[in-house]
């Protein structure tokens, strides 16, 4: 999860934000963006029983 | 064969968009953007084998085994374009195998590196019509 992570976010920072500060700050943030849901979504499912 | 100056020019824009589908990155790379383009396409180039080794498969674009989302499934696929192509024409991961229990995973790894590709494809042809820098 958090190589496909790092992986998208490569992409979306190169098409999404012009500048390298914006890209770089730009990628960090939907890396950790992805990790977060991803984490979060797993623990939401984990308590729900069906 | 590559386009080294900025000024906007559809047809080639048209041709950097062709060549960034079917080689992953190397739009970017055409237009002076060596980092861009070695960046996208490196990591369109390593999902996709990801996506094989976790079980994935490609759909075709006239596949119906999980109906018409199978046709959306192999546009996303098509993306990937040389990747895409070699699979077909070698036959590698074309088969489903759902034995593997990350193969669901591979399927949205696969899919994820063409939308991607494309998104890359049509970043290259802004650079070249002049919208991006």
């Amino acid at each position: 999860m958090s190589l496909f992570a790092l992986l998208v976010a490569f992409v979306f920072a190169i098409v999404g934000r012009e500048g390298e500060r914006k890209r770089t700050l730009y990628a960090l943030r939907v890396f950790l963006e992805f990790v977060g849901v991803g984490f979060a979504l797993a623990w939401l499912l984990y308590w729900i029983p069906w | 064969m590559f386009v080294t100056d900025m000024k906007p020019n559809p047809t080639k824009a048209w041709l950097m968009a062709l060549i960034a589908w079917l080689i992953p990155g190397s739009g970017h790379a055409g237009q002076g953007r060596i980092l861009r383009g070695a960046l996208g396409g490196a990591s369109v180039l390593a999902i996709f084998p990801c996506g094989v080794a976790l079980g994935g498969h490609i759909y075709g674009l006239r596949d119906t085994s999980e109906g018409l989302l199978s046709s959306l499934f192999g546009f996303c696929d098509l993306g990937s374009g040389i990747l895409w192509l070699g699979s077909r024409a070698l036959g590698l991961a074309v088969s489903e195998r759902p034995q593997l229990s990350t193969s669901e995973y591979g399927n949205v790894f696969l899919m994820v590196a063409g939308l991607l590709n494309f998104i890359l494809a049509l970043d290259a042809f802004d650079i070249g019509v002049g919208r991006k820098s």
